[in-house]
């Protein structure tokens, strides 16, 4: 097959908006695709060589392919540059050039077919080292050198992840279906195959080759990343439990990176919600698998999480970030600890699960994983009480988390994979107060700190003063911001308000390892103000049985010495903050 | 097997730098005739047809054909340690998969670099019939390519059944270099109509680092066709070079 031909199709595709004609075009190229050239010509269409998780790309930035140019064209490269700044698409540039092309070649070149363009591709996909960005650089200009001015276009897109012709991959899946299942009303099939395996491709290639019957026989396999189930999203725990009928699995949603974890004797994957493969990015996190999931095979999927080491808090998503690199990732690991939170199991020794229900699978994951401090199962209750659920999310919110997920535990409770249904519904958040002012908090508690902290505090109980009580009402634990000078001298400055029992004008419900008579103040700020089913600070004002905490907490190293505690912020001011910050969040 | 001595390294030394300009790598094919490569760049513009036969070599025993396939890179580098006086003996070393490279001269200097494996490309001779020839002393044409290097990346070749000119034009001005009937380093000329082509420059800069080791350069070519340059190298030796001309259209 001419890969001019393809690039016929590209054209076309191109010009319409019309999900129906571009559905009819891909199954004409379908068709006449030789079959074993189908999940290339799939894999090209989707401005790929290989599915996203096997993790190849191209590597060749802007600068690269306009050297490749300068190259294949024998143009000076401000002269590349110039063209590209006034066309603004590379594809266009590549095909401008081939058409006043000036150097000639000793040979008439060859039409590209689509194996070669793709056997190519394949090749600078995979050329790292040393010196490959001019081998890149080569094979490219090598191309560059056979391909007419449109196919020169569509070359320079896609090797610079441009091809973009807004084919969706449901789109492709209609076309299969279309093309070789035996019309649309075969699509579930095309797509449960697709679920199974993530990768368009080699659905196609069963599907030119073996039609209906080949598709009806994909099944989990370890090693291959499971399009993952997706949840709805409400805003009310009550609307989610009449929606659920009424009892519903709750697991706190961790704001972390969701993670597929395959595990086959030794051997270790981990995916990324978009099926990148990421294992390389969590060599602690691989050997937690190895070593707490009790299953000779195992597909399981959790939330990996970012923490301070210190505190055991959780810290934002971003923080994950650290990892997104190929160098040092040792120094990255000790730096940026994580923490896995399991919440299902898809496949154990041979047993497919994604057909059991939720009940049945999170019991089976409970049987094969050990628990550690690094590696455990989410957080849930299974609730019908809707003042429970929301106490529940009120926790998993200060805690760090985005809110719940809400789970069906019905029979029919299935882990629908690739889909988005209403069996799982995330509850978040409508509304959130930031915090725009530090504040200034009374030290009440300490609780022990560990590893580094061990002899000093890994976090400070802190409390706001209510002068209509005449008490101080809990706000936050914080154990962020404080300097490793800061924690040397912490048990120092404190001893001397330390006392046995709780104070008589402390109102808490946490249990700290160590009670302060109320003295010290020092200043703190964080993200945002918070219901919380844990701090005492106003106490059903807002809400009922809920008060208000602070999210993400840290102390801002200003020692309020000027302060006494009955200067401290006051809780009515706390409420007034938090009704002023108090703003609806924008669905995403 | 093969083995080879041939009497002045610098020679290799020229040839390997000036092929090392035009691919990375390469496959050296070795028969009782000689020892050859052809080699074309990525964007085939340009070719190499390298031929140093079994007599231009002191000693030369191959059984067979022994293809042996270098990284010009490293081959280079070594190649550039040859000094003046040095013979150089080729070993191919089949099963340990090495290309021995020694230097005889005041000591005895061994250097070896792995054999790639590489696949054998069909690489037809160019067919281009040829309106003119001209025979140059290798060092004037290097001397004309670096006066045209001042103004223009480009070359513009014309002969007249009179003279070689080499003219260019650019940003900072014009430059013209004339080899006529009476210049000496003219050797002969053969042009029935008046032909002329362009080139990029730094093709022939590159291709020319072989000077060294030639004495003359035989030019053929003809309108907007490839040019065909045959450097004659010691005892009988030959380094080809194809390069397909510009076509200045607007």
């Amino acid at each position: 097959m001419k890969y001019l031909r393809l690039c016929e199709f590209y054209e076309k595709i191109e010009r319409t908006s019309s999900r129906i004609d571009m559905t009819n075009l891909l199954v004409s190229l379908f068709k006449e695709t030789p079959p074993d050239l189908i999940d290339k010509v799939v894999y090209l269409t989707q401005g790929k060589i290989c599915p996203d998780f096997v993790g190849l790309e191209f590597g060749i930035a802007e600068k690269m392919a306009m050297r490749a140019l300068v190259y294949a064209y024998g143009k000076p490269l401000r002269d590349v540059e110039e063209l590209f700044k006034k066309l603004g698409d590379l594809g266009k540039v590549a095909e401008k050039l081939s058409s006043m092309k000036k150097q000639m070649t000793l040979f008439v070149a060859k039409e590209l077919t689509v194996s070669q363009v793709f056997s190519t591709l394949e090749k600078i996909a995979k050329t790292s080292g040393e010196g490959a960005q001019d081998q890149k650089i080569k094979l490219l200009s090598g191309l560059l050198t056979s391909a007419k001015p449109k196919e020169a276009r569509y070359l320079l897109r896609t090797v610079t992840g441009r091809l973009r012709l807004g084919i969706a991959d449901m789109t492709i899946l209609d076309a299969l279906a279309m093309a070789f299942a035996g019309g649309k009303g075969n699509r579930p099939i095309v797509e449960r195959a697709y679920n199974l395996c993530s990768d368009l491709g080699e659905v196609a290639r069963v599907a030119a080759k073996e039609g209906l019957e080949g598709l009806r026989k994909f099944t989990v396999r370890v090693g291959r990343p499971i399009r993952p189930m997706l949840a709805q999203r409400l805003s009310s725990a009550r609307e989610v439990l009449s929606k659920l009928g009424g009892v519903a699995a709750c697991e706190w949603k961790y704001d972390g990176e969701r993670a597929q974890m395959h595990k086959k004797g030794d051997q270790v994957w981990i995916f990324s919600r978009r099926l990148e493969n990421i294992t390389d990015q969590y060599p602690d996190v691989q050997e937690y698998i190895r070593e707490n999931i009790l299953a000779d095979e195992a597909i399981v999927e959790g939330e990996i999480v970012a923490i301070n080491p210190d505190t055991e808090e959780f810290l934002p998503f971003q923080e994950l970030m650290h990892r997104r690199r190929k160098y040092d990732i040792e120094k990255a690991m000790k730096e940026y600890p994580v923490k896995v939170f399991l919440f299902d199991a898809l496949y154990v020794d041979g047993q497919d699960l994604t057909s059991k229900p939720y009940p049945e699978r999170r019991k089976i994951l409970e049987q094969i994983v050990r628990e550690t401090d690094r590696f455990c199962l989410s957080q849930m209750i299974i609730s019908n009480d809707v003042e429970e659920i929301e106490r529940f999310f009120e926790q998993a919110i200060e805690a760090g988390c985005e809110g719940l997920v809400m789970k069906s535990i019905r029979s029919d409770s299935i882990y629908q994979a690739g889909a988005r249904g209403w069996l799982w519904i995330k509850l978040k958040r409508s509304y959130q107060s930031k915090m725009a002012e530090p504040i200034d908090v009374v030290i009440v508690g300490g609780f022990a700190g560990k590893g580094k902290r061990a002899g000093t505090y890994g976090a400070l109980l802190c409390a706001v003063y209510n002068p209509d009580r005449g008490v101080f009402e809990t706000i936050c634990k914080v154990g962020s911001g404080f300097t490793d000078a800061d924690l040397q001298t912490l048990p120092n400055i404190l001893e001397p308000y330390k006392v046995d029992r709780k104070p008589k004008d402390v109102d808490s419900k946490l249990e700290p390892d160590v009670w302060f008579e109320p003295a010290k103040v020092i200043e703190i700020i964080g993200d945002e103000l918070t219901l919380s089913p844990v701090h005492t600070c106003a106490w059903g004002v807002i809400k009922k049985d809920a008060g208000i905490a602070v999210r993400f907490p840290r102390f801002t190293g200003r020692w309020r010495d000027d302060k006494g505690p009955y200067d401290a912020t006051t809780t009515s001011e706390i409420v007034e903050m938090y009704r002023m910050q108090l703003k609806k969040i924008e669905t995403e | 097997m093969f083995r080879a001595l041939f009497h002045d390294a610098r020679t290799w030394r020229y040839v390997v730098d000036a092929i090392s300009t035009l691919v990375d790598e390469g496959l050296f094919k070795a028969t009782e005739e000689g020892l050859r490569l052809r080699a074309m760049d990525p964007s085939h513009v340009a070719m190499i047809d390298f031929e140093m036969p079994r007599d231009a070599f002191d000693e030369y025993e191959c059984e067979g054909e022994a293809k042996i396939g270098v990284n010009f890179d490293e081959m280079k580098k070594i190649m550039r340690r040859g000094r003046s006086g040095d013979s150089l003996e080729l070993i191919h070393d089949a099963d340990k998969k090495r290309l021995i490279l020694r230097f005889r001269g005041k000591s005895v200097r061994t250097f070896s670099i792995p054999l790639l494996e590489l696949e054998e490309e069909e690489l037809p001779e160019p067919t281009i019939e040829f309106k003119g020839l001209a025979i140059v002393t290798a060092k004037a044409l290097n001397e004309a390519i670096k006066d045209i290097a001042i103004t223009s990346d480009y070359v513009k070749i014309q002969m007249t059944p009179d003279a070689l000119i080499l003219t260019a034009s650019g940003e900072s001005g014009e430059v013209k270099v004339e080899f006529t009937r009476e210049s000496e380093a003219l050797l002969d000329l053969d042009a029935s109509e008046e032909i002329s082509a362009t080139y990029t420059l730094s093709y022939l800069q590159d291709v020319l680092k072989v000077v060294g080791a030639a004495d003359t350069v035989k030019l053929q070519f003809s309108t907007n066709m490839p040019i065909r340059l045959d450097f004659n190298l010691p005892g009988g030796g030959r380094f080809t070079y194809f390069l397909a001309p510009r076509i200045e259209t607007e």
